[in-house]
């Protein structure tokens, strides 16, 4: 779900960029092709970038198992990774390096507001630890 | 769990000195509290809670309450539940509504039926006042069963803190068993009722609240009646104040409430009447989107009597918990072993139905009054 939504936020960035990605997209399989280190690089980025850290917690939370199997797969890993290219590629520094800045305060009142709803597990946080204990 | 019975609870500070103490009459497990202030100035027991264990030790028979000579350290071996006629000046560093809430508690499982008289300040900006208690705390009381011509809270002689002179009856009849409740649905809200009252200043000022609180309500219902309550002479205290309660009532019963009190004369900034209506009109709108089938101020006395039930299952959707809620839950599992299911209830947007909700359930612990004889 939460991937969606940040597609969703980026599709218009995405249009007036789709050009530049195109040609990124090229340079990006050519990259691959000789540089295996991008994994890491991603790593790096995601901590760098606090809205995809955000949403890569909250994935871990639901689905910690599968969340390295799928990561590889899935389109927004590409994402990330154009981001990468944006900030590694020296002709479009301005252009694309400084989109994570765009609508700081609405990502952040987005985040918030997902974390809010992400309900916590109220027994819990009033009888403590032993609950769960008990139950089982 | 016999062990348990034998061997007292064990607390440390000052905080929530009122819900162990109700919490171990009811149950009759004595209860030790250390270090309360200890590392205070002005260490010990404050004079309002000696005045709350003195009102306790009337309602009862056979207490025994022993504190040390700093007043840090106290320990408490309830008595029997006795109630009947009583008497009690209220220390003034707390307003009524601080005492009268712990009665309410334990009222409905006296021996006798509880009439008590309780002289001190009727309304203060820190405690529910009296007039919150008669519009939404009864008619909980009356949801559980506990009814009759008996049941009743009645405001004689108002007294603004800070020095009171104000003076309050309540009595309420005994009741053997509480009945379970299945309070789920809240339901739209009908009408706004309210007090303004003041005295001791122009008789203006109620108006003047009315006006401003109308002025923000007034877009949300229309029906809306909030009384002006100015008392004079002998019946209006030492100190003069003004103030307001509003309670939401909803096609289903639910009462919802909020309340301000102008400031204590002489403690800080004075306020103004159209201020004050304004801001507890926001209070109870703050309260609605909060909702529930229990208004915030009650949501441990209904939670209370859910234990006390008889041995049957009982609901009940309640607003955000409060922090004070959340540590009487605690209590609770402390004196009666008695866990609640607690499911959040996710707010859905489109209904507009406010804030979260958490539905508590919990079975009762059968507690009857074994004082009542049957008839």
């Amino acid at each position: 779900e939460t991937e969606e939504e940040e597609s969703d936020e980026d599709d218009e960035d995405e249009k007036e960029v789709e050009e530049e990605e195109m040609e990124e997209e090229e340079k990006k399989k050519k990259d691959r092709k000789e540089d295996d280190d991008s994994e890491a690089e991603v790593d790096e980025e995601e901590e760098e970038d606090e809205d995809s850290s955000e949403v890569e917690e909250q994935e871990n939370v639901k689905a910690p198992g599968k969340e390295a199997a799928q990561s590889k797969m899935l389109p927004a890993d590409e994402e990330v990774k154009t981001d990468v290219e944006e900030k590694t590629e020296p002709g479009l520094e301005t252009a694309g390096a400084l989109r994570w800045k765009e609508d700081l305060a609405q990502k952040a009142t987005e985040a918030y507001l997902r974390q809010q709803r992400a309900a916590p597990n109220v027994r819990k946080l009033v009888y403590g630890a032993v609950v769960e204990e008990e139950n089982t | 769990s016999s062990s348990s019975s034998m061997a007292a609870l064990t607390y440390e500070g000052c905080n929530f000195l009122r819900q162990r103490l109700v919490l171990s009459t009811l149950s009759g497990k004595r209860v030790k509290i250390r270090n309360i202030r200890s590392r205070d100035d002005e260490p010990g027991l404050r004079d309002f809670e000696a005045s709350f264990i003195r009102l306790l030790d009337k309602v009862t028979n056979g207490s025994r309450i022993e504190i040390n000579q700093t007043g840090t350290a106290l320990f408490y071996q309830p008595g029997l539940l006795c109630g009947g006629s009583v008497e009690h000046e209220c220390n003034v560093q707390r307003s009524i509504g601080y005492y009268l809430e712990a009665l309410i508690m334990l009222a409905p499982f006296m021996k006798n039926p509880l009439k008590a008289i309780l002289k001190g300040v009727t309304n203060d900006p820190i405690d529910p006042s009296v007039d919150l208690l008669k519009a939404t705390a009864v008619p909980l009381m009356k949801m559980f069963g506990i009814n009759g011509e008996g049941l009743e809270i009645k405001v004689v002689k108002r007294g603004i803190a800070p020095r009171g002179g104000g003076e309050v009856h309540f009595s309420c009849p005994v009741c053997r068993a509480l009945k379970p409740v299945l309070l789920t649905d809240p339901g739209k809200i009908k009408r706004i009722r309210g007090t303004a009252y003041s005295v001791r200043v122009s008789p203006q000022m109620a108006n003047r609240i009315v006006d401003s609180a109308r002025s923000i309500l007034n877009k949300f219902i229309p029906d809306i009646y909030i009384y002006t309550d100015h008392m004079k002479g002998a019946s209006s205290g030492k100190s003069p104040g003004f103030g307001l309660t509003l309670v939401a009532e909803t096609v289903n019963g639910t009462l919802l409430s909020a309340e301000l009190a102008s400031t204590p004369q002489g403690q800080g900034d004075p306020v103004l009447p159209e201020e004050l209506g304004k801001n507890c009109a926001k209070l109870l709108l703050e309260e609605i989107y909060r909702g529930g089938c229990v208004d915030s101020n009650n949501q441990s006395l209904a939670l209370l009597y859910m234990t006390l039930d008889q041995q049957d299952v009982s609901k009940t959707l309640l607003g955000p918990l409060s922090p004070y809620t959340i540590e009487f839950l605690r209590h609770i599992r402390d004196f009666f072993q008695i866990m609640f299911k607690i499911e959040t209830q996710k707010a859905d947007e489109d209904e507009q139905k406010g804030g979260d909700k958490v539905l508590m359930t919990c079975v009762g612990v059968g507690y009857s009054n074994i004082s009542k004889s049957h008839k």
